[in-house]
């Protein structure tokens, strides 16, 4: 009897094929190829925390509005609010993505938001995790 | 993303056709370095910035060519520079024209046993007076000429009565003189030059200008201007007195004499928007006074480069000495400019209301008058009213006007030989002489002419407005002025009589079904706004007929009109009434859902829009 080992996206298969390229942008190259949907997916996370809504051209719903949070008085209450709009928009725009948590850790003293997403990709059993810090 | 509606499309390329071609570009070219094109993905962003400085460039580019375009421009400063490259001179307003009677006393005297008005106490009231509304400060009229009440001739009739009777002898007289008005206020601005600056321009900057009336330099020169600098030589008007020219001196019916001036102090206007009036002065220097020019076999040509005939040379009659100096430039001094501004739909004033004059320069005939209260008295008798309305009075060119106006002008090229020639030189009489609101011409039926002749004799159907934008009959001033003005440009041989076309004002009443849900009443006004919209005058010309198919079709598209069950025009008449002394039979002119125009020249109103469309809701 034929048993599944482990899903994979069809492209993951192919070692040479670039699946996009990381975010953030740095080292010397800049640009630099994921070869994974892994890591793709974890790239277009990143993107979408760390874009704030109105910024993106043409689509001015998509972003989870972040930074913005620095000069918001965070509560328990605007704390679920952030967490059921960011679940919903993960929802539409990472439809493969299953969030498993999602935590603010507020630090008025230094001005910092410690923000945390753990997620799971449907289908491929993989857990990550993304952590900003947000000042 | 930027899909204007634009009426050219060069580059036709918007937001989502670059994104695309960029999605494609990739897929094509770097298979194996990026295959992520979902909207999270951060390549995605690059790309659809791309785009978007694509879409923008895209717009810009399609708007630039469409501004080349007359017929789809659509900035006002395009569409002014386009207007004057044709040879039309937009209009920013239009002054309104009106008589004014203005009414002096005078004490009697007794002269060979006869009472007779005493003239040692008559008054000049000089040109450029201003007369004001009693309704509105802001309202302001001039006269063009001045008025002396001791003179009177058949040009410049005075109707003199007796005012005032003591005993059985009139002790004292009245009066009365009438000029024409136009609606507008003197203003006074000076240009500073040092030194000469080729082709230096200045800007003066107001809204409603009607005109430059003059421009003096420091040392008394007059600066004149020219349709374009190349021209130098101007029609000069001057009073017909005895010192002007004894040889028609007697011809009363010619005020003026016209002549031909050759001018090196001259400048060009321009308007460059509505609120913007610029200046543009010559590049010669100060090689020669003006002077007369009559045209001769000798001077016509002169200064003709390369030409060693003149057979097929074009001569302009204003511009027959060719020169390339394009007038002199202004240094050292300072020209003092006087413009006029106001006019407008607003200054077409009601009868009786221009009643305060600003009698700052009268005088009297006889400055050495002995008794003073006596003087004073006649001083304070003064006074003026216009018994018609003003009229002729409009809003500058809409961007449709200029547009039309601009491109019937280089088809006209000065000339008046067809009938549009016709129409748009009417319509562009110059505003200080009032405005035709609405023109049509056409050949008049003459019976005994020989087949194969035309006739000759030209009927031009006019219009005006009054202060409400209603069209109205224009008045006598109007179309003597229109007459003048016509004069310069028909052919020598051609004959036009100014005719008044009717008005025929209608209402429509319209019932609809209404969409499920839609509210009856805002649908109905929705159909009125719309109605009103195609029924504005400024859409409508004389002999236009009223196509019932498309007033079905406009108030089938209204948001919320189920089906348009029915539309009636009705005719509405009676001056009580405030509509048009004229009927017409609507129901007998209609063939085939069309109502036809009568034969003679007519344009149909609706006159007052809120109570003249009527609209109801039927059940289905």
């Amino acid at each position: 009897m034929a048993k599944i080992l482990e899903n994979r996206y069809p492209i993951d298969s192919i070692g040479r094929k670039a699946v996009g390229f990381s975010f953030p942008l740095n080292g010397s190259a800049v640009f630099i190829p994921t070869y994974t949907t892994r890591e793709q997916l974890k790239s277009n996370l990143i993107n979408y925390l760390l874009t704030n809504r109105g910024e993106r051209i043409f689509n001015p719903n998509f972003g989870a509005d972040l930074r913005n949070l620095v000069f918001e008085n965070i509560s328990e209450a605007t704390s679920d609010e952030l967490q059921e709009r960011i679940q919903t928009d993960i929802n539409n725009y990472f439809p493969q993505i299953i969030i498993k948590e999602i935590k603010f850790i507020n630090n008025p003293d230094s001005n910092e938001i410690n923000f945390s997403l753990t997620y799971n990709i449907a289908d491929f059993g993989v857990t990550d995790e993304i952590n900003i810090l947000l000042q | 993303m930027a899909d204007l509606k634009r009426d050219i499309r060069y580059i036709d390329r918007d937001f989502n056709e670059f994104r695309n071609a960029l999605v494609n570009y990739s897929k094509t070219y770097f298979p194996n370095t990026y295959n992520d094109f979902t909207d999270t993905s951060t390549g995605m962003l690059f790309m659809e910035m791309a785009s978007y400085v694509g879409d923008v460039l895209s717009f810009y580019l399609d708007n630039q060519i469409q501004e080349t375009f007359i017929q789809k421009a659509k900035q006002q400063e395009n569409l002014y520079q386009m207007a004057y490259l044709l040879g039309y001179k937009p209009k920013v307003t239009t002054a309104s024209t009106v008589e004014i009677d203005f009414y002096q006393q005078l004490p009697a005297k007794l002269e060979g046993g006869e009472y007779v008005p005493d003239f040692n106490y008559a008054l000049i009231i000089p040109e450029n007076t201003t007369i004001t509304s009693n309704l509105s400060s802001t309202q302001n009229f001039i006269i063009e000429d001045a008025i002396d009440f001791s003179a009177s001739g058949s040009l410049n009739p005075t109707t003199v009565s007796v005012y005032q009777i003591v005993g059985t002898n009139p002790s004292y007289f009245l009066l009365k003189k009438s000029r024409k008005a136009i609606s507008s206020t003197i203003n006074s601005t000076q240009f500073t030059f040092n030194s000469a600056v080729r082709f230096d321009t200045r800007t003066i900057s107001t809204t409603n200008i009607i005109g430059v009336l003059d421009v003096v330099d420091s040392d008394g020169n007059t600066w004149y201007e020219v349709p374009n600098m190349a021209q130098e030589n101007v029609f000069d008007t001057i009073r017909n007195t005895n010192t002007s020219d004894p040889t028609y001196n007697q011809e009363e019916d010619a005020p003026y004499l016209l002549q031909l001036k050759q001018v090196q102090r001259r400048f060009t206007t321009r308007f460059i928007n509505s609120g913007s009036l610029e200046f543009e002065f010559g590049a010669g220097a100060t090689t020669s006074n003006d002077e007369m020019i009559i045209p001769n076999p000798d001077n016509v040509g002169l200064g003709l480069p390369f030409e060693r005939d003149q057979l097929t040379t074009a001569f302009s009659p204003l511009n027959f000495i060719f020169t390339n100096t394009y007038g002199i430039a202004p240094y050292n001094t300072t020209l003092t400019v006087r413009y006029l501004t106001g006019g407008g739909i607003k200054s077409n004033v009601e009868s009786g209301t221009l009643t305060v004059l600003d009698d700052t320069n009268f005088k009297f005939i006889n400055p050495n008058l002995a008794n003073t209260s006596l003087a004073n008295q006649i001083f304070a008798s003064i006074s003026s009213n216009n018994p018609l309305a003003a009229d002729g009075g409009q809003d500058g060119d809409t961007i449709e006007e200029l547009r039309l106006n601009a491109l019937g002008n280089f088809q006209n090229q000065l000339r008046t030989v067809t009938k549009e020639d016709y129409l748009i030189r009417s319509l562009s009489m110059p505003s200080n002489l009032g405005v035709i609101a609405k023109a049509y011409a056409v050949p008049s039926k003459i019976e005994k002419y020989q087949p194969g002749e035309l006739p000759t004799m030209l009927d031009l159907y006019v219009l005006t407005y009054n202060s409400d934008k209603k069209l109205k009959i224009a008045s006598k001033l109007i179309k003597r002025n229109l007459q003048t003005y016509l004069a310069e440009y028909r052919m020598i041989n051609d004959s036009v009589k100014i005719k008044d076309a009717f008005v025929i004002n209608i209402e429509i009443v319209f019932g609809i079904i209404v969409l499920p849900n839609y509210n009856n009443n805002a649908t109905i006004t929705k159909c009125i706004s719309s109605l009103t919209n195609l029924f504005d005058i400024d859409q409508w010309q004389i002999n236009e007929p009223i196509l019932m198919k498309d007033l079905y079709i406009l108030l089938d598209k209204v948001e919320g009109v189920q089906t348009v069950k029915s539309v009636i025009i009705n005719n509405l008449t009676g001056e009580d009434l405030g509509y048009s002394s004229y009927a017409y039979d609507v129901q007998g002119a209609t063939i085939d859902d069309v109502i036809y125009p009568s034969l003679d020249p007519m344009i149909f109103e609706v006159k007052f829009p809120t109570i003249d469309i009527k609209g109801r809701v039927v059940p289905l």
